[in-house]
């Protein structure tokens, strides 16, 4: 089994992660450690770091693994460079993830838990992002691509395919979660 | 004190008691799944729940603190509904395969579904399935019937302290997993079968054997290793078909080691099941008459001066007796029960016995390891151990080479010099046992079993562990008659020889006969030189050697006494029937008095056991402790520098039981392919 | 008085007595000549043990033991380990026909239908050693008699 190791870079962040938490609860820093080590390893995590997270903070390994298998962000296994996740929970799917998921199956030439053949992109559905009041909603990477239908998603992921990163957030033009149909409150200001 | 009402019956629990605890203070059974009165509160399972007035749902009564007023319900139709349908879903997932299951018969979710379940299922869509899991030669996982209480998770994190086991994944999709395929390394696993409420874990070695209502079960003591734990025998026919623990708060609580529970298929393998007796160079089939008139012949024709006899790890009281009034009527002193050649014996009975008693280590709240590692010399004692812990405000000090004993451990040195700064108070530990309320100092037989084993013994009795009503002096001993023979005075009478001594007889050739009973530990191919008559239950190092060979019984065919460690006598009862012509040890050495023409005027076990009541009062009182006055120890000269050993670098091949069973050799060929990996680091 | 006296001159019970007898000589005979011909059986009918297979030849035995347990006159025994394949099976299953009270409760018993008291009842043997069933007779019967175990089985399903 090749051995992983924090890189140069990541041995800093490592210590200042750790320095947030008191000695004796050094198992708190395990979900920013792994977050750290996934991104270090092209976005997944071999047994490796796993071990390595666990023996640098005096973690029994098994819970290491308990945590890594509980979050659906930790990948154990390898996946392509791009994580393209659809929401399928209910509010998403009320309100067209099928759609969606259709688009970026169509777009991308895979099916759901697969990863393209150059292996790049990846695409899986995914449970509750939290973001029901925009949905439905698509995230990739490190953003989330909101209020989606089929043509708005091919076309971000059009984008995507074409190294552009297509501008984050709601995809209808309002803004964050306000109404649809423009603000119904606090009309006025100044009085 | 909280006052609840409980079906309308007013009842005051402690504080901090769960409201559970409180239903069954009142008499009122709570079905539970995922609770353990040993284990931490998980409150998964949700087959508690009980109706509490003013709650706008019924609560899960394990985790819930009885708290001033609270009137609960526990037979309402709420609660009947609750628990019908906490059933229906866990049977929305496990297989109806009981008919196949190991644990059909004594399973809980069978008898809790025949009691509080529905009678059918509206799940119509396909069941989960679970890829088994492999952890090892000792369990034997159906992963499917699991419902996830996480009962083994706990007993692995909190009494075994070896965190292997883990709840994966999530939701629907948890298992209950090693994630990395790998045999479980505790040596206490055993137990978590007996933890599984349905059939996910179960015994390997017992599967699909037999079922638990064919089985005959014989309420027993354990015998490889110096604590007693309480055991059940179960057998079908003659043949014993599995080991399980019994409840002794006193000694094992609910828990058995592996070695306990698994090496009983050692006692189906290298039988000794007909006399025999060596002619032309080879031991040959004899009848018993014949095999008894040659050892009678033997012992008569050669000079009590050069006669000896040695005890074995796993003697009972009785025969114990027999053999020394043997040896007493022969006239010979060389007679000893300590094979690994303890300096134990010689002073007050308080200088050998684990006097705070095992459940007396809850008290402590210092504790001196003196060349003892409990882990592997008595696993349930360690776990208690670490229960102290546990509970916090617990400091552990080692004297000897580090091993890994689950629990933080100050290493203070390795050998007798160390133990001399101890008592002489130049280090900081000493100062704790100084001012501890609760001191303990556990002298583990290692620390003994060697030439300045005495001296050893004398500056550990010299450690400031007394107290008002408190002996934190105590001695871990490895072998389960070793207690006993001590009581007995199984030791070299005047101008008698030790085992040491009786080698060395044997090897100048002023020891012509040794009787060995059951005696396996020693140098058997250093007894060349002379007869050696073997009466025992296995052909182990001991037979090997023999010219003689009479055969005994083992622990689970006899009724027999034994004393642990603490100087508890208790009683092993006979479960199956020893093979062949092989006969119960007492009757064996009566049958030798008979054969010398001695006179002997016991006719019974009773005869025999009233002899030892006569003899030592206090080993009649049976499961009681009886306690020892403390005297100081006279100073027995200088101790050596060579560091502290280790009785067991092996602990599934102690004995000869345990090295014949074929389980017990594949557990110690894993653990020494583990740590053969860990010294050369290419795990992980 | 007078009755009576008519009755018994008349021999009016003696007449009637031997028209039942005459009806009975017209009637069809209930007795059959044994071994050439065979009344019918119910297909409850307890006879002569077997033990099934299934359609692709696997022994249909799970050694759950549950026979064993039930049997009133304790005539089975089984001993079970684990075959090659893992799977739970009987490495023994011997039935003591002469212990034997043919109360069909191990059939009842079994989860799998595995042990059934088929139609045959002539096994009648010259020797007792003979009626000690062993695991391969009852297989043999099984595959013997499969077919009509079979109907039996789904005649009277409908009543179970």
């Amino acid at each position: 089994m090749p051995a992983f190791a924090f890189s140069e870079a990541n041995q800093a962040e490592v210590a200042r992660i750790r320095a947030r938490y008191p000695a004796d609860r050094q198992a708190s820093a395990v979900l920013p450690l792994l977050h750290l080590a996934q991104a270090q390893h092209g976005g997944w995590l071999p047994r490796a770091a796993l071990d390595h997270v666990a023996d640098l903070l005096g973690m029994p390994r098994i819970r290491v693994y308990e945590v890594a298998s509980f979050y659906d962000m930790f990948n154990t296994e390898p996946t392509g460079r791009v994580q393209v996740r659809v929401c399928t929970t209910t509010p998403c799917w009320l309100c067209g993830s099928d759609e969606v998921v259709a688009a970026a199956r169509e777009t991308l030439g895979i099916e759901v838990g697969e990863t393209t053949l150059d292996g790049r992109f990846f695409l899986r559905e995914f449970e509750c992002l939290g973001a029901c009041a925009n949905a439905p909603v698509m995230w990739i990477d490190d953003d989330f691509y909101e209020d989606l239908d089929g043509p708005k998603a091919r076309a971000i992921l059009e984008a995507v395919k074409r190294g552009e990163q297509p501008v984050p957030g709601p995809q209808s033009g309002r803004r964050g979660s306000e109404p649809l149909g423009g603000p119904t409150t606090l009309l006025r200001t100044g009085e | 004190m909280p006052k609840l009402t409980i079906d309308g019956q007013t009842i005051e629990v402690p504080p901090g008691s769960t409201v559970l605890q409180a239903c069954e203070a009142a008499g009122r059974e709570i079905p539970v799944f995922c609770y353990h009165p040993r284990l931490n509160i998980a409150g998964n399972c949700r087959m508690c729940l009980v109706e509490l007035e003013k709650s706008p749902k019924p609560i899960a009564s394990c985790a819930m603190p009885a708290a001033d007023g609270m009137v609960i319900h526990t037979d309402t139709p709420v609660v009947h509904k609750a628990r019908r349908g906490v059933l229906e879903l866990l049977l929305i997932n496990h297989p109806l395969d009981c008919p196949i299951c190991d644990q059909g018969g004594e399973c809980d979710l069978q008898d809790l579904t025949l009691f509080y379940g529905p009678d059918h299922s509206r799940f119509a869509e396909n069941k989960r399935p679970v890829a088994d899991k492999d952890l090892g030669p000792l369990i034997s996982t159906h992963m499917t019937r699991c419902i996830h209480c996480t009962r083994c998770i706990r007993f692995l994190n909190e009494v075994a302290g070896v965190e292997e086991l883990g709840a994966c994944a999530r939701g629907e999709h948890m298992e209950i997993t090693t994630w990395i395929e790998a045999a479980l390394t505790s040596e206490l696993q055993g137990n978590i079968i007996d933890l599984c409420p349905v059939g996910a874990l179960n015994s390997k070695p017992y599967e699909y054997r037999a079922r638990t209502w064919e089985l005959k079960k014989t309420e027993s003591v354990d015998v490889l290793d110096a604590l007693g734990c309480n055991i059940r025998v179960d057998s079908r026919g003659n043949e014993v078909m599995r080991v399980l623990p019994r409840l002794n708060e006193a000694i094992n609580e609910e828990w058995i080691s592996d070695k306990t529970r698994f090496a009983y298929d050692g006692l189906r393998r290298r039988r000794l099941d007909v006399p025999m007796v060596k002619r032309d160079g080879k031991l040959r089939e004899a009848s018993w008459s014949e095999a008894l008139r040659a050892a009678a012949e033997r012992l008569a024709g050669t000079g009590p001066e050069r006669v000896a006899a040695v005890v074995g790890d796993l003697a009972d009281l009785e025969s114990m007796l027999l053999l020394k009034e043997l040896m007493a009527a022969l006239g010979s002193p060389h007679l000893d029960c300590r094979q690994d050649g303890a300096k134990l014996g010689i002073g007050p009975r308080a200088s050998w016995l684990f006097n705070p008693t095992i459940a007396g280590i809850e008290q402590a709240d210092v504790c001196l390891l003196v060349g003892c590692d409990p882990r592997s010399e008595a696993p349930v004692l360690n776990a208690r151990l670490r229960k102290r812990w546990r509970q916090g405000g617990f400091r552990v000090g080692r004297i000897g080479p580090p091993r890994d004993l689950t629990y933080p451990v100050e290493e203070l040195g390795a050998g007798p010099q160390t133990l001399q700064e101890v008592v002489g108070g130049g280090i900081a530990f000493a100062q704790a046992l100084r001012d501890a309320r609760a001191p303990l100092v556990v002298v583990g037989s290692g620390a003994v079993a060697r030439p300045d084993g005495a001296a050893v013994l004398a500056l550990a009795a010299s450690l400031p562990v007394q107290r008002e009503a408190w002996n934190g002096f105590a001695v871990l001993h490895r072998a389960a008659s070793r207690v006993g023979g001590l009581e007995l005075g199984i030791l070299p009478g005047p101008g008698g020889r030790d085992v040491a001594g009786i080698l060395h007889g044997v090897e100048a050739g002023e020891i012509e006969v040794v009787y060995l009973l059951g005696a396996d530990e020693i140098e058997a191919s250093r007894l060349r030189g002379a007869f050696v008559i073997y009466q025992g239950h296995h052909g182990d190092r001991g037979a090997a050697a023999a010219d003689i060979v009479l055969p005994g019984a083992a622990y689970t065919e006899k009724h027999a006494t034994y004393v642990n460690t603490e100087g508890r006598p208790q009683r092993g009862k006979l479960a199956v029937f020893p093979p062949g012509e092989a006969k119960e040890d007492w009757r064996i050495l009566r049958a030798l008095h008979d054969a010398l023409g001695l006179r002997s005027d016991v006719a019974t076990l009773g005869d025999v056991r009233a002899r030892i009541a006569t003899l030592a009062p206090h080993l009649a009182r049976i499961d009681e402790v009886t306690p020892a006055n403390w005297e100081p120890l006279a100073d027995a000269g200088a101790v050596d520098r060579a560091p502290f050993g280790y009785p067991f670098d092996d602990f599934y091949r102690t004995d000869s039981i345990s090295r014949a069973s074929a389980v017990m050799a594949e557990c110690s060929r894993l653990a020494r392919e583990r740590r053969a990996s860990e010294a050369t680091g290419t795990h992980g | 008085m007078l009755d009576r006296a008519a009755r018994s001159f008349l021999l009016s019970e003696l007449v009637s007595g031997m028209a039942l007898t005459l009806r009975y000589f017209f009637t069809p005979k209930a007795t059959i000549s044994y071994p050439n011909e065979k009344s019918p059986i119910s297909p409850r009918f307890k006879g002569e043990h077997a033990l099934r297979r299934y359609p692709n030849g696997e022994e249909r035995c799970i050694a759950c033991k549950l026979c064993e347990a039930v049997c009133p006159a304790q005539a089975i025994t089984i001993e079970a380990e684990p075959r090659e394949d893992g799977s739970r099976r009987t490495t023994r299953y011997d039935i003591d026909m002469t212990k034997c009270i043919y109360c069909g409760l191990c059939e009842e018993a079994c989860p799998v239908d595995a042990i059934v008291e088929g139609p045959n009842l002539e096994f009648a043997t010259e020797t007792r050693e003979e009626l000690m069933y062993d695991k391969e007779r009852l297989l043999s019967n099984g595959d013997r008699w499969e077919a009509e175990i079979a109907k039996r089985l789904e005649m009277d399903a409908p009543y179970r």
